[in-house]
């Protein structure tokens, strides 16, 4: 284990020491609280057994501003501790802007990783350090969970669903990376390792890792499924098929048959591809066939990140 | 073991004890008394704590290494999730409930059974029948979806007997609803006269509470489970993404029945804990509205906080913030009890017996496990230590540290009661003890293995992690050693030549202790007649005697 | 000390009536929860899947459907009534007796309206 106390795991990143710091300290408050009680009782038990001749006068046996000052005092006291630790939250699902885009998909028993570039990867992450990154999530079966102790992050990896978590590892090692929700016999074993690389590092192995072979970016892995899948009989422009046109959809609001707005997000794509009828678009039939039964959640991020790519009216496909 | 009440009917007078009334077979598998059909309970959930124990044993044993040598995958994955089942459904919510909450409720307050006494004993036949349907799929090879048969691992992938132990615990669901329905009809409507409900035993508060939560929330673990179920059996999309369900569904479902679970698992130890302090200390409760309260309030904030369990699942982050929420609140009424015993404490007049040494036990083990629960509560710590080891120490210092110490606890202190004999101190002083340390160096290890991030449910795990599952191990050795111990020497003490217990050995307060022990089969020699406040230490005759 | 038996628990018939209403009542709750469940699960698929769902519901078949209904409406007015004739009949009723069960037939008329 590289570095830190024994027994604590190492801190890979600066949310990662900010929860050491949140538990640390709402540790020790409980402890200032907890050790009194601990105390007396102990004090108590000793001092009043039986067998002693001690003044028991006047026990109290009810007093209301006592009862409410240990009810509330302690209470607000944690409520502190609840805004610190939901602000840490909510940081893990704010991305910055510039943070790269790497889609995992886990399926019994691996994890998959797409870089955008094309560089594909089984069971270890490459990720340079020092630069957010942000994992786009999901299952291929069942549900599974990325979990990088280091980083003190975990997010579940949902079928059907997109899930996302960022981070911005500091320290350039290697850490485990685990699947942390039980999905079937090889559980134990379904672990992998989270590289990060200084940078040199990462952009001599991106050089040598990019395009996955010959399959060119992610995008351009996405165009030639698209192809050949015969997306562009119906979305294309020239088709007699009425589909709704697909250029730089990402992002803009799409108007719903059922009378809601929604905006295209990756979450929405990939349902109008597995899912089609459960949200159609306003003035259009529920007639798109799913490809769930052909298309693996690689090949579902590959369409995406093509979709993502594309704009509207010049680059219509 | 100071004041001994004086009886118009001296107990060798009395009418026969329960035990006495009948010594057949018929007798005792269909009786109506609800003194019997604790004892029914008792040696059935002592039945099944060994198969859960054994499980668990299977478990600790494979954790000794870390190649997952013993088990293999499937084998680890279905021990894991036959203990949590066994344990959960077979052991722990019936065991205090049905033990010493069917041979207790009717005679605290002065009734002559419960209010439905057939149903009673249906109760315990639901409870078997299920209970023989899960001992079916165990010896056939087990499930292996963990107890929280997520899905759609458990709908679509699983493998093992996911529908037989399906159906085996939607059964076992309707023996807790009857119970929880006749505890309420019960404290309703049987209190003896002058049982005002300011005058009631904290272990009826308790026991109250926990009836509604059974009533509420168990029919929803029914029919999640039937969908689940019928997912599997007929295909219907509710779970599976792949014909439009949803996993998380499943999840809101589940929890909003298991986390108020785990509170059926705990308040009626929080009862039993409130008499046994005040037993021992001779000395009414401080705060009695407080406590009293305070288990309703764990009853029905418990229903609104099922979201923590689904922090990192992909549910929404506000919705994640309301629990967290939700989750410190509901610590408040747990934390007034544990300050309420504590000044319970303060000139009092103590007797350090085995049911003390176990009630200060639990509340020990009970703050530390609450407490982790709050580091659980709070989100950012949550994402880190969920699904890990950490969790896994945290329910067990709950549930084990806190709910079974609170039943050995309470079955010591009633056996004289329940049996008309007395165990040995010294031995119990031993067994008290020896769990207690056993206990922690199982558990507490535990805490460190999860923030070091060992997930749960694995069996492989990084070798650096040896030394601590080594340490929990020899732990568990040492707390089997400490359950077997109560196991010999209460038998022991049923054989002929074992001590009789006279009616009030602790010199406590409350109706139970004013009848003989055992009670005669109708519970008092005519009616009994409150007069004055609960745990109305010195004892001076709390009740009169109407004998009209 | 036969009428004291006879609603043991209770004193008295009317106290015994009282409980049992309560308890039906608390019956009733718990299986308020339990379709409650479902009909929870069966909202939230709605909500997610509208266009299929009403789709869904265009497979329906109306007879079906009718005569299920019709089939649940009168089997609970015949419970109704075989539970009314039963409390007509007098002797033949199951009474509570000492700490043992005992079970014996109500009388057959009434067992034909509980078979209907």
């Amino acid at each position: 284990m590289s570095g830190g106390i024994l027994f604590w795991p190492p801190a890979a990143s600066h949310h990662a020491e900010q929860v050491d710091l949140l538990i640390g300290s709402f540790g020790a408050m409980t402890w200032l609280l907890t050790l009194p009680v601990f105390v007396l009782m102990a004090w108590f038990t000793i001092r009043y057994r039986r067998s002693r001749d001690v003044n028991r006068d006047h026990a109290p046996t009810r007093n209301l501003w006592v009862e409410l000052g240990w009810s509330i005092i302690p209470f607000i006291l944690t409520l502190g501790f609840y805004v610190w630790a939901t602000m840490l939250f909510l940081d893990i699902y704010r991305p910055p802007a510039d943070a790269v885009p790497i889609h995992v998909v886990a399926k019994q028993w691996m994890w998959k990783f797409q870089h955008p570039d094309g560089a594909r990867e089984i069971n270890a992450l490459h990720v340079p350090a020092g630069r957010p990154v942000k994992l786009i999530m999901t299952s291929e079966d069942v549900i599974h969970s990325f979990y990088v102790p280091a980083l003190r992050v975990k997010q579940d990896l949902v079928p059907g669903r997109y899930t996302s978590l960022w981070f911005d590892a500091e320290k350039p090692g290697r850490y485990p990376l685990r699947c942390a929700e039980f999905c079937g016999t090889d559980h134990s074993v379904m672990g992998g390792m989270l590289i990060v690389m200084p940078p040199q590092d990462y952009a001599a192995w991106l050089a040598r890792n990019r395009d996955g072979g010959t399959d060119g970016t992610l995008a351009q892995a996405g165009a030639r499924l698209f192809r050949d899948l015969g997306c562009s009989g119906c979305h294309g422009a020239a088709s007699t098929v009425k589909a709704p046109p697909l250029g730089g959809i990402f992002g803009r609001p799409v108007a719903l048959s059922s009378g809601d707005t929604l905006i295209a997000d990756d979450q929405y794509l990939s349902d109008s591809i597995l899912l089609p009828n459960k949200q159609v678009v306003a003035g259009y039939d529920p007639i798109m066939p799913t490809y769930g039964n052909v298309l693996r959640p690689e090949q579902v991020n590959a369409l995406v990140a093509y979709l993502k790519s594309t704009r509207a009216s010049k680059d219509s496909p | 073991m100071t004041d001994e009440p004086r009886f118009e009917h001296p107990p060798e007078e009395a009418a026969t004890s329960y035990l006495a009334d009948g010594y057949s077979l018929r007798s005792w598998f269909l009786t109506t008394d609800h003194k019997r059909i604790a004892l029914l309970y008792l040696v059935s959930i002592t039945f099944f704590f060994l198969v859960g124990a054994g499980a668990a044993a299977l478990i600790r044993l494979d954790l000794l290494t870390p190649q997952g040598d013993l088990l293999s995958n499937d084998g680890y994955n279905r021990a894991f999730s036959i203990h949590g089942i066994v344990m959960v459904w077979f052991f722990l919510i019936p065991a205090i409930p049905n033990v010493l909450g069917n041979f207790l409720v009717p005679i605290m307050i002065g009734a002559r059974d419960l209010a439905f006494p057939r149903l009673n004993l249906l109760s315990w036949y639901i409870y078997i029948l299920s209970g023989l349907l899960t001992l079916y799929v165990v010896v056939g090879g087990g499930v292996d979806t963990g107890w929280t048969f997520y899905t759609p691992l458990s709908s679509v992938y699983a493998n093992g007997a996911v529908v037989a132990t399906i159906v085996a615990v939607f059964i076992s669901g309707f023996s807790t609803i009857l119970t929880g329905l006749n505890f309420i009809v019960t404290i309703h409507k049987l209190r003896a006269p002058g049982m005002t409900w300011s005058r009631l035993p904290l272990f009826i508060w308790s026991h109250y509470a926990v009836s509604i939560i059974f009533v509420l929330a168990t029919p929803v673990l029914a029919i999640t489970l039937l969908l689940v179920a019928a997912e599997r059996l007929i295909g219907i999309g509710v779970f599976d993404p792949r014909l439009g369900g949803d996993p998380l569904l499943f999840q809101h479902l589940f929890w909003f029945y298991s986390h108020p679970a785990v509170y059926i698992m705990v308040l009626p130890a929080l009862g039993v804990v409130s008499e046994l302090i005040t037993a021992a200390a001779h000395k009414r409760i401080f705060g009695y509205w407080f406590v009293a309260f305070a288990s309703i309030a764990i009853a029905v904030i418990g229903f609104m906080v099922w979201g923590h369990h689904m922090f990192v699942s992909g549910q929404s982050v506000y919705a994640s913030a309301v629990f967290s929420f939700l989750s410190i609140a509901v610590a408040v009424p747990s934390a007034i009890k544990v300050y309420n015993w504590t000044v319970t404490l303060y000139k009092a007049d103590i007797a350090i017996d085995a049911p003390l040494l176990f009630a200060l036990g639990f509340i020990g083990l009970f703050v530390a496990g609450g407490l982790t629960g709050l580091m659980l509560a709070m989100l950012a710590i949550d994402v880190h230590v969920t699904d890990t080891y950490f969790v896994v120490a945290h329910f067990h210092y709950i549930m084990v540290g806190g709910s079974v110490t609170a039943f050995f606890g309470g079955l010591h202190f009633w056996w004289p009661k329940i049996t008309g004999r007395l165990y040995n101190e010294t031995l119990a002083r031993i067994a008290a003890i020896l769990i207690l340390i056993g206990f922690n160096i199982t558990f507490f290890p535990q805490f460190m293995l999860g923030y070091e991030g060992m997930p749960r449910r694995y069996h492989v795990y990084p070798p650096e992690f040896q030394v601590l599952h080594v340490i929990s191990s020899m732990g568990a050795a040492l707390l089997a050693i400490g359950y077997a111990m109560p196991a010999v020497y209460l038998i022991w003490s049923l054989l002929p030549g074992g001590r009789r217990a006279p009616a009030n050995p602790w010199g406590a307060s409350g109706l139970e202790w004013t009848t003989s022990s055992p009670p005669p089969q109708h519970n008092f020699i005519g009616q009994p007649v409150v007069v004055r406040q609960p745990y109305d230490y010195p004892l001076a005759h709390p009740v009169s005697r109407d004998d009209g | 000390m036969a009428e004291e038996e006879r609603f043991a628990p209770f004193a008295d018939a009317a106290r015994a009536r009282d409980a049992d209403r309560l308890g039906m009542l608390i019956f009733l709750a718990s299986e308020i929860m339990l379709f409650g469940g479902i009909f929870a699960a069966a909202l939230a698929l709605r909500l997610e899947h509208g266009p299929d769902y009403a789709a869904a519901a265009g497979h329906l078949k109306l007879w079906l459907g009718t005569a299920n209904t019709a089939i649940l409406l009168t089997s609970s007015l015949m419970a109704a009534l075989a539970a009314l004739c039963a409390a007509a009949s007098g002797p033949g009723r199951m009474p509570y007796s000492g700490t043992t069960l005992r079970i014996l037939p109500p009388s057959w008329r009434c067992m034909a309206l509980i078979a209907l």
